[in-house]
């Protein structure tokens, strides 16, 4: 019979079905922990309503559960409607606030000193002169934009985001040069903000940046209807009509270099730089309304899109992809789905499973730094932009409805490539079928230092001046307006992406959440930005002491040298070939290999970005598992302890060719297994070479030869044994019988002790269940095994001749040791193999856990499991 | 509780002897050991109930040899036993290299058989007041440091000794073995009084499958598929509706199964993103 497992619900979110579900969840919450089904509810008839949900029982979500999840979530997040009508109520009192503001005087643009002392111009004073006038004139429009008006919006800290109209008359012809405009909207702002703080139910007035552009501030409010007070996002544009959009072609100039630079001339060079970052923040505000109006008829009527949207954005907030400058924003997801709508890879009767699911697919395969999604479906305008011009000029291109606006155009190559990275992962997720997949996608969020291995921060921001001079990136920097931060960003991340090349996955700037600040403080200067930056290693390459080069004759060489300046040496491999190579280290240890990527970051930074200040994380818990031993020979590095582990290994792999090779041994072994945590890795402080040297009575006999501990003379050293189990072929001889077996085992014991002792004149130590062998000035303790004796010990024979097999502690024990761990070792040796950082995870987590004092209490092998099911279901984190 | 102090000073708890230890003559305190004479419904020879003294709350640091030392200056001891726990029958370590019997760390009881009956009454009737000394400079318990050093070396063993001892069981235990093998080939295809022959492994004709559970349940299985396979399903009408029936029956039970789950993590807040 075909399990109810991968049944679902219909296509379109069919209304019915939708609350029949709620009704049961909301209604029949169980007193009792489960509630038992009903026999004869499960075999009445079938009514239509029913019929049709197990009917539509397919494929539609991932699973029943799942789809129960989503509704689950989704009844957490959303609006309820008593509190979205109560918005509306705020919006509606707000709104005749806003448009029956009184006109204010005529004012000189540039001199702010009329503005009274609560309330501070919020651009970053750059004292250059702007010139101009400037009366307020209340606004003409209020409209709610955004994600609260397609209902996306998402609790527990829902702000609506207002639009504001200019009215064309407050703008003069030739406002869109030099920052008239940019000055004039933010004061526009201050006047609001001026008059709305004398309103009594409005609190908190503050500005923000919008998307953390800093020529762009917003005013955000909370205002105090009747019951709880809700957060306002204003934002302001020009009427329709105000401004040519082709006045703002990616490839005009519109801050002129002689003002920027502050010389009074007002010659124009016929060389003028394209200001495509200026413009475009323009002709965002320009093209508000109807990117907004787009979205708002686009999504009307399709609630399971909008489900699918808020899917979306929580996936995007649980991965900090969707705050600060140059983020991955909602209203970018939005118009994306919007986009695939459009181009039918969507549509409105998929369920909001689906519309996730695909969404993230689309977004798995596409790259927006080579070809942008693009929404403008008239090309019929001669002055738009060319599409390749686009993709010259930004990292990344999304087109919008009006063709002239790139809607990423400050998201940075690196950040594409995480959303794209994460959305490849999300949908590996989806595929697999054992993960709690809602949980990973919806539930856990994924922070900036835990997804990376390696972070970075930039100390001395001003540093990054010296940036701008050291890549001539002043052309730039007047597109930006003089924030050198975000001017600098893009070359840094392709300057660390080209320099870290292969020994990195990803490489990432950290968006940090905007600021808001009290509108009588003056904006936060750009020093005040954070700038930090995660690495995710590529474990294959990211440990190699070397970059190969080019060739040495090939022209790429000349590029390579210069890149890598004096670092860069010529050099010869083995492989004959001789190229140019940077060598980062020569020493051979993984403690010091293990941050090369972090003298490459440094180098970089220092070489081409000319930044100095470089806070490095990546290394800080290493002398946790660093000894400090004396070193008895020359030149011995511990380092954190994987060298030793090897070098133990190398004496194991040795002291196996010894044992293959025995003479006259009675069984022969089939096969040897180290057991001991060494051979995973595992072992927090990895057994040294032993060397004897101290006061103590040694047993003459040389088959057991053991240093004695007396209690008046100080102590032997501890030598840590390391187990290895020794299989033995399989024979008729074992007896049938424990005891006997026990007594046969120890005979071989004897025998193998005294065979190594005379064939390779090893010093032994001979007990009954283990010979102990010291061996390169390694100490191993060898048991002799044989597989038959767990079912021996099991073995119970009932009063009528029946032969039953009975687990007890000894036989499982046993088991344990000879069967289970020698598997386990092998399986964890092979995760070390494939990621280098097991080990010492593993190490940490058991100083960790031994510090708490609960080594007692957890068994190493649980740790080690632990640790290893991190490593084999990335999205566990 | 019966509480019995008579003229003698000795003190009697439920019908045993209370006895103070010090560990040495220095200490201040000390455990009690708890007395009586040994008394088995079954005769045990190596217990007999009138010469064997049953200890109580034996501490953990004195041994075997400080417990002789102590009780020996009421008579000769014979045997010494510590166990765990209080037995039917006794266990004794028949070797000396495979301990049957493993004592745990802790508080354990003893049975010390003395030669005289009269040395179980003098103990019982010992007074309270005069503790017994466990380590006495003469025989002292060894602690610390050096009994760690002591307890490394006795874990050595002595290979030659251990050789021997294999090799004395070993034979004996081949004696078995071809004794039992010997029975069974004389047996072999000789009917018992009801005419039933039983088939060993050492049979020549007919080698026996052993008599294992895993065997058993295995033809069983293979018994119960036979039987399943002559069914005939969905052939009557009444078979087909019913299966239907059950399939939909299934699927709803799945379905409201699910819903308690969740019902169950909306209980647990399992929805809260933030």
């Amino acid at each position: 019979m075909k399990r109810r497992h991968e049944s679902n619900e219909s296509n379109g979110p069919t209304d019915e079905v939708e609350a029949l579900i709620e009704d049961a969840l909301t209604e029949d919450v169980p007193e009792k922990k489960t509630k038992k089904i009903d026999k004869g509810q499960l075999y009445k008839p079938l009514s239509s309503d029913e019929l049709h949900q197990l009917k539509d029982a397919e494929n539609l979500f991932h699973s029943n559960v799942f789809k129960l999840q989503i509704t689950e979530l989704l009844n957490e997040v959303q609006l309820k409607g008593k509190r979205i009508s109560r918005i509306h109520e705020c919006i509606k009192d707000l709104k005749s606030v806003l448009l029956h503001l009184p006109r204010g005087k005529e004012h000189d643009l540039g001199d702010c000193s009329w503005l009274p002392d609560k309330v501070k111009l919020p651009l970053i004073d750059h004292g250059r002169t702007i010139k101009g006038k400037f009366k307020f004139l209340p606004p003409i429009d209020v409209q709610e934009i955004g994600s609260f008006s397609t209902g996306t919006c998402l609790r527990p800290n829902p702000s609506v985001d207002l639009q504001l109209t200019i009215p064309k008359d407050f703008f003069q012809p030739k406002d869109y040069m030099n920052h008239r405009y940019i000055q004039k909207r933010a004061l526009y702002l201050s006047v609001i903000a001026l008059k709305l703080q004398k309103q009594e139910s409005v609190q908190n007035v503050k500005f923000s940046y919008q998307n953390g552009n800093t020529l762009k501030p917003i005013l955000a409010l909370d205002y105090k209807g009747e019951g709880k007070e809700v957060t306002f996002h204003l934002h302001v544009c020009p009427e329709e009509g105000t401004f040519k959009y082709s006045r703002f072609h990616i490839n005009k100039n519109n801050v002129r270099q002689s003002w920027f630079k502050g010389q009074e001339s007002e010659e124009v060079s016929p060389e003028e730089p394209a200001t495509p970052h200026y413009n475009t923040a323009i002709l965002q505000d320009l093209t508000m309304t109807s990117n907004n109006q787009c979205m708002k008829s686009a999504l009307h009527d399709a609630s399971s899109v909008k489900e699918g949207i808020s899917l979306l954005r929580i996936w995007l907030q649980q991965r900090e992809l969707d705050v600060g400058h140059g983020g991955f924003s909602g209203f970018t997801m939005s118009m994306y789905v919007i986009y695939l709508l459009s181009r039918r890879k969507l549509n409105k009767m998929m369920s909001n499973y689906q519309i996730m699911r695909n969404t993230l697919l689309q977004l798995a395969k596409e790259n927006w730094t080579e070809e942008g999604p693009d929404l403008c479906g008239d090309k019929s305008d001669p002055n738009q932009p060319m599409t390749d011009d686009f993709q010259q000029i930004f990292n990344c291109v999304f087109l919008d409805l009006t063709g002239y606006v790139n809607l990423c155009s400050e998201m940075t190559k690196s950040t594409f490539l995480r959303v794209k990275h994460e959305a490849e992962l999300a949908v590996k997720i989806l595929e697999d079928k054992t993960v709690d997949s809602f949980h990973v996608l919806f539930l856990m969020p994924v922070k900036f230092t835990r997804k990376f291995e390696h972070i970075f921060h930039v100390t001395c921001i001003e540093e990054l001046k010296n940036t701008v001079d050291k890549l001539n990136l002043h052309d730039r920097l007047l597109d930006y307006g003089g924030n050198y931060v975000h001017t600098v960003i893009p070359n840094v991340m392709s300057l660390l992406q080209r320099a870290l090349n292969k020994r990195i996955d990803l490489v990432q700037i950290k968006q940090y959440p905007l600021k808001q600040w009290d509108i009588n403080d003056s904006p936060p200067s750009i020093e005040d930005q954070k700038v930090t930056v995660g690495i995710s290693l590529n474990p294959e390459f990211a440990f190699s002491s070397i970059d190969k080069g080019p060739p040495a004759d090939s022209p790429e060489a000349k590029e390579f040298r210069e890149f890598w300046g004096e670092k860069s040496e010529l050099r010869r491999f083995k492989d004959s070939s001789i190229t140019e190579a940077v060598p980062w280290t020569t020493e051979k240890s993984m403690d010091r290999r293990r941050i090369i990527c972090s003298y490459v970051v440094k180098e970089v930074m220092k070489r081409w970005a000319k930044v100095t200040h470089i806070s490095y994380i990546g290394d800080q818990l290493d002398q946790v598992l660093s000894l400090p031993i004396q070193s008895y020979e020359k030149n011995y590095v511990y380092g954190t302890g994987e060298e030793q582990h090897s070098f133990l290994m190398q004496s194991y792999d040795n002291l196996c060719k010894v044992l293959r090779n025995l003479k006259d041994m009675p069984l022969t072994i089939n096969s040897i297994q180290g057991t001991s945590p060494v051979f995973r890795f595992t072992e927090v402080f990895p057994a040294l070479p032993a060397t004897f040297f101290y006061h103590a009575r040694v047993s003459s006999d040389k088959k057991d030869l053991r240093l004695l501990p007396q209690s008046d003379k100080p102590c032997p050293p501890y030598t840590a044994v390391t187990k290895v189990i020794c299989l033995l072929e399989g024979s008729g001889h074992w007896p049938d019988d424990k005891n006997a077996f026990k007594r046969i085992k120890a005979a071989l014991h004897i025998k193998f002790g005294e065979i190594l002792c005379d064939q390779h004149d090893l010093p032994v130590a001979i007990d009954i269940d283990h010979v102990d062998v010291r061996f390169e000035d390694y100490v191993f303790r060898l048991e002799l095994q044989y597989l038959r004796e767990i079912a021996l010990l099991k073995k119970v024979t009932s009063p009528d001749g029946m032969v039953k097999f009975v687990d007890n502690d000894e036989a499982l024990r046993l088991e344990q040791d000879i069967k289970l761990l020698p598997i386990l070792t092998s399986t964890l040796h092979g995760i070390q193999q494939k990621f280098n950082s097991f080990s010492g995870s593993v190490r940490l987590v058991k100083r960790w856990i031994s510090s708490q004092l609960l080594a007692d209490h957890v068994p190493d092998i649980a740790v080690e499991l632990m640790v290893a099911y991190l490593y084999t279901s990335p999205w566990a984190q | 509780m019966e509480h019995k102090s008579d003229s003698k000073n000795h003190m009697v708890i439920n019908g045993f002897t209370v006895l103070q230890t010090r560990f040495t003559d220095q200490s201040k305190t000390g455990h009690y050991l708890y007395v009586k004479e040994h008394a088995a419904k079954d005769q045990d020879a190596r217990r007999p109930p009138e010469r064997t003294l049953f200890v109580v709350n034996i501490p953990p640091y004195c041994t075997k040899e400080s417990l002789r030392h102590i009780f020996s200056r009421f008579g000769k001891i014979l045997h010494i036993h510590l166990q765990d726990k209080p037995t039917k029958d006794l266990l004794v370590n028949k070797s000396q290299f495979f301990p049957d019997v493993q004592l745990q760390k802790g508080f354990k009881v003893g049975y010390i058989v003395f030669r005289k009956p009269a040395s179980v009454e003098t103990v019982k009737q010992l007074p309270f007041d005069t503790p017994l000394v466990i380590s006495t400079p003469k025989n002292p318990v060894s602690t610390g440091v050096k009994k760690w050093c002591d307890e490394y070396e006795k874990s050595r063993v002595d290979v030659k000794q251990l050789q021997v001892e294999i090799d004395t069981y070993m034979q004996s235990y081949d004696k078995i073995v071809e004794a039992d093998k010997k029975k069974a080939m004389e047996q072999e295809g000789v009917p018992d009084e009801d005419g039933w022959v039983t088939v060993t492994r050492h049979s020549k004709k007919n080698k026996a499958v052993p008599r294992t559970e895993a065997m058993e349940s295995k033809l069983t299985e293979i018994e119960r598929k036979k039987k399943q396979n002559m069914e005939l399903k969905n052939f009557y009408t009444f078979q087909s509706r019913e299966t239907k029936r059950n399939e939909i029956a299934t699927l709803r039970k799945k379905f409201e199964e699910d819903k308690q789950r969740i019902s169950l993590m909306k209980a647990a807040r399992k929805f809260k993103p933030y």
